[in-house]
């Protein structure tokens, strides 16, 4: 019997090879969502290690990570030195950073989407390494991380512009920076000043962002943290800088988290349209095969026997796909990686990260929709009545009455509806399960319903829109008309190729009609002004005020109003983003 | 005379009330084992229906069918199954070889839906018998008419069932591969001692049996024992007139 369904396989190269395709797509989409959030994890989690490295303890100000981005306040350099003299501590630096952007003679360097990033340069505890050139010593003197430096063909020798707060002004590249191992800080641009010039730059003066400790090697982190707790001002913490990396890598991972579902959300939708594919597939390789499947009856196989071969081909392709599936995830990844560098995001590079889980839910989930979609085809292809191998044509299957199927699809739709129903509204308030995830639920039921009712619409509508076809062609229209109508099962079977295809692009076409209206919406709701002036960069770390004051004096401009925005809590819930207007100018 | 399969006042009814077909409408006969026998009629007959009845691939209305001493009518479908598979072979018009395997492995199909290696030497024996040796790798696509017809045969034998039953065996072919066909089918009765029921409408076809029984409008009407094509044309148009 294994015999009879490899070669049965074979005998029907191009039907499956469709199949093949859906699985493998599906299951791409799935594989190749998690090893991309793998991969990228695994990058990060070497980077924040990294950035890390040689440093046992950090003193930081307190902060709320709900307030996201938010930069908090900083702390006096006299606590840089009265930290050095505490007993056991090695080495205490501290260090300032900030946003800027990075110009050259007319143009933004850097910072396209990821944030350029300003900091202090120190020899000691420090992640920062020169690869090229020397460090910055004196004001008037910079340095840029290497990638940057490549992508914007900057060398040392050239002059760039820093804007700040303050304004802009001019520096000369005296180096190249590296973090430990990587080029660049996943994807942002980094400058580094000496201690003094970026205090002053980014407007600091007599002030530290954070104080890196090194401790005496005899001593554990939590042993150096004891020791300088006490001396430490309200609002200042010391955390070991495992704890450091461990946090951003937390944050890091909500935010991979959100991609990590809205990718997956694809795979499985596409997998769901796949399930129809093959279910369809499997239909007319079973239709197809009645006498073959008859003989195998007739010859003494039992329907079991017979269903068991179909479902032993579905294995066989599911396997097949799924694992070429993964191979295809594994191709996305890359892919969209190379994507993320395209949009001047250069990641650094790590091997990719397949772990068991992925081929695991990868092949679970390939081979489970096969085998469920192929298991009605199979029941079917085990009911084929003995006798109709003895017959010369290939027997119909009995007729069977639409009325059952006209309520069971009416059913179905009707769930699907409420669900529908119950997520659009919003009326399960419910923490766990998202209104969203109702909605596509929803939506997946409404698809299995029209399709069990296809066959019920193939005979009225057959015959209305195949009306003009005996008109306009005679013997031969009257027949196409027939043929249509004579099958609705048949009818609808192939019709729901077509529906599958027309809903997947309806998918498409609607989420970026409705991407692109939420953005014109809005556009049109925050921007009531003529024109918007914001620093360059992701997030942006804001403008001087006097710029404000010096466009309201253009004879051009008739009103001007300055805008600040921060994240904020207001009794007790964190809000994204707090807006702050000036009365007009 | 031992009875290798026999119907016992066999009713077959298509379709229900005023619109119902009775293709076979009381046939009571018995088909002997070890030997050649032929089933004849007219189209519209019954001898069709009355073979798959005979064969447990169709139900009857009315009556009762035995392969051996087993009643056919008191067998759910898992066990008439397994009863096709242990005891039936099967020769169809259309040859019905699976277009994917090649001619020993649809040889062997039967063996392989059991889970059964069977008697290899038994397998090459017929093979030999059908001079099959030379194209047992080959699909049923590569192989002639005739050459299709003797794999289904050898299908048939391979297994040792207690009957096996033909439906046109020659129909689809050219008179020569027809009259070899039909010879093997009697070598295979004289040689092995296989009971072999065939249903044709060919007299020549029928003039290799032992026995030929005539069906009319369902019902048996006459039988001839060794038969010639000659007596069976008289039999017939005696019937006819």
């Amino acid at each position: 019997m294994f015999r009879a369904t490899w070669k049965g396989l074979l005998g029907h190269k191009l039907r499956m090879a469709l199949t093949l395709i859906a699985i493998m797509l599906g299951v791409g989409l799935v594989a190749g969502s998690y090893i991309f959030t793998d991969t990228l994890t695994r990058v990060f989690d070497n980077l924040f290690a990294d950035s890390f490295a040689g440093i046992d303890v950090q003193v930081r100000q307190s902060f709320d990570p709900d307030l996201g981005f938010a930069l908090p306040d900083r702390m006096p350099e006299s606590l840089v030195e009265e930290i050095r003299s505490i007993d056991g501590v090695q080495e205490s630096v501290g260090t300032v950073a900030g946003l800027v952007t990075l110009a050259g003679s007319d143009n933004v360097l850097g910072g396209k989407g990821p944030p350029t990033i300003a900091g202090s340069w120190s020899a000691t505890a420090t992640p920062l390494r020169i690869r090229d050139g020397r460090a910055p010593a004196a004001g008037g003197e910079i340095a840029v991380d290497a990638s940057t430096a490549t992508r914007e063909k900057l060398a040392v020798g050239d002059e760039v512009t820093v804007i700040a707060l303050a304004g802009p002004e001019p520096f000369r590249i005296v180096g190249t920076l590296g973090f430990g191992g990587s080029d660049n800080f996943g994807g942002a641009t980094f400058v580094a000043f000496d201690y003094q010039t970026a205090q002053r730059v980014l407007g600091a003066v007599g002030m530290v962002d954070t104080i890196s400790i090194v401790g005496d090697p005899t001593l554990t982190p939590e042993t150096l943290i004891n020791r300088i707790k006490p001396i430490l001002p309200p609002g200042v913490e010391a955390v070991t800088a495992q704890t450091a990396a461990e946090e951003q890598l937390a944050n890091f991972k909500q935010a991979l988290g959100f991609l990590n579902t809205s990718l997956l959300v694809f795979g499985f939708v596409s997998l769901f349209v796949g399930a129809f594919l093959i279910q369809n597939t499997f239909q007319i390789i079973v239709a197809q095969r009645t006498r073959e499947l008859a003989l195998l009856r007739a010859l003494g196989a039992t329907r079991i026997q017979v269903s068991r071969m179909v479902l032993g081909e579905a294995f066989l392709v599911a396997t097949i796909g799924s694992v070429a599936g993964v191979g295809l995830g594994a191709g996305l990844a890359v892919l969209i990686r190379a994507a993320f560098s395209a949009f001047g995001g250069s990641l650094p590079s790590t091997t990719l990260q397949i772990l068991p889980r992925t081929v695991l839910i990868s092949l679970a989930a390939g081979i489970g929709v096969t085998l469920i979609s192929a298991y009605l085809p199979a029941r079917r292809a085990g009911s084929v009545p003995p006798v109709t191998a003895m017959r010369a044509a290939s027997a119909t299957f009995s007729p069977r009455s639409l009325h059952k199927r006209a309520i069971g699809g009416t059913a179905i739709l009707g769930l699907g509806a409420a669900t529908l129903a119950i997520g659009l509204l919003g009326k399960l308030q419910s923490d766990t399960i998202p209104e969203v995830a109702i909605v596509g639920v929803g939506a997946g039921i409404i698809f299995i319903g029209l399709s069990v009712l296809t066959p019920t619409f193939a005979r009225p509508l057959g015959r209305t829109l195949g009306a003009p076809l005996p008109v306009l062609f005679g013997a031969t229209g009257k027949m196409a008309r027939e043929n249509a109508v004579r099958s609705p099962r048949r009818t609808a079977a192939t019709a729901s190729a077509l529906m599958i295809g027309v809903a997947l692009v309806g998918l498409v076409t609607i989420i970026a009609a409705t991407i692109r209206a939420t953005t014109d919406e809005l556009i049109a709701d925050r921007f009531r002004s003529d024109l918007v002036v914001q620093s360059a960069g992701f997030g942006g770390f804001g403008l001087s005020p006097a710029l404000a004051e010096e466009l309201g004096k253009l004879p051009e401009i008739a009103t001007v109003v300055p805008v600040r925005n921060g994240p904020a809590k207001i009794a007790g819930m964190s809000v994204s983003s707090v807006v702050q207007t000036s009365p007009r100018l | 005379m031992q009875t290798a399969v026999r119907a016992e006042g066999a009713v077959k009814i298509y379709g229900h009330g005023n619109l119902g077909v009775r293709a076979l409408d009381g046939v009571t006969v018995g088909f002997e084992a070890g030997k050649f026998s032929a089933i004849m009629g007219p189209s519209g007959s019954g001898k069709s229906t009355l073979l798959h009845c005979l064969a447990g691939l169709d139900s009857l209305t009315a009556g009762k069918v035995f392969i051996g001493e087993r009643d056919l009518g008191l067998l759910d479908d898992r066990s008439l199954t397994l009863l096709r598979r242990e005891r039936v072979g099967f020769v169809f018009q259309a040859y019905n070889l699976i277009p994917t395997l090649n001619a020993r492995e649809n040889i062997t199909l039967p063996l392989d839906i059991a889970g059964k290696n069977g008697d290899q030497g038994w397998v090459e024996r017929v093979i030999e018998v059908m001079g099959l040796g030379d194209r047992l790798t080959h699909r049923p696509s590569e192989l002639s008419g005739g050459q299709q017809q003797r794999v289904a045969v050898a299908r048939a034998v391979a297994s040792r069932p207690e009957v096996i039953f033909a439906d046109e065996p020659s129909g689809n072919l050219d008179s020569t591969s027809g009259a070899q066909l039909l010879g093997f089918l009697r070598k295979a009765v004289d040689d092995f001692g296989q009971t072999i029921v065939m249903v044709t409408h060919d007299p020549g076809a029928a003039s290799y049996s032992d026995r030929v029984v005539f069906l009319g409008d369902g019902r048996v009407v006459d039988e001839l024992l060794n038969p010639t094509a000659d007596s069976i044309l008289d039999r017939i148009r005696t019937l006819e007139g």
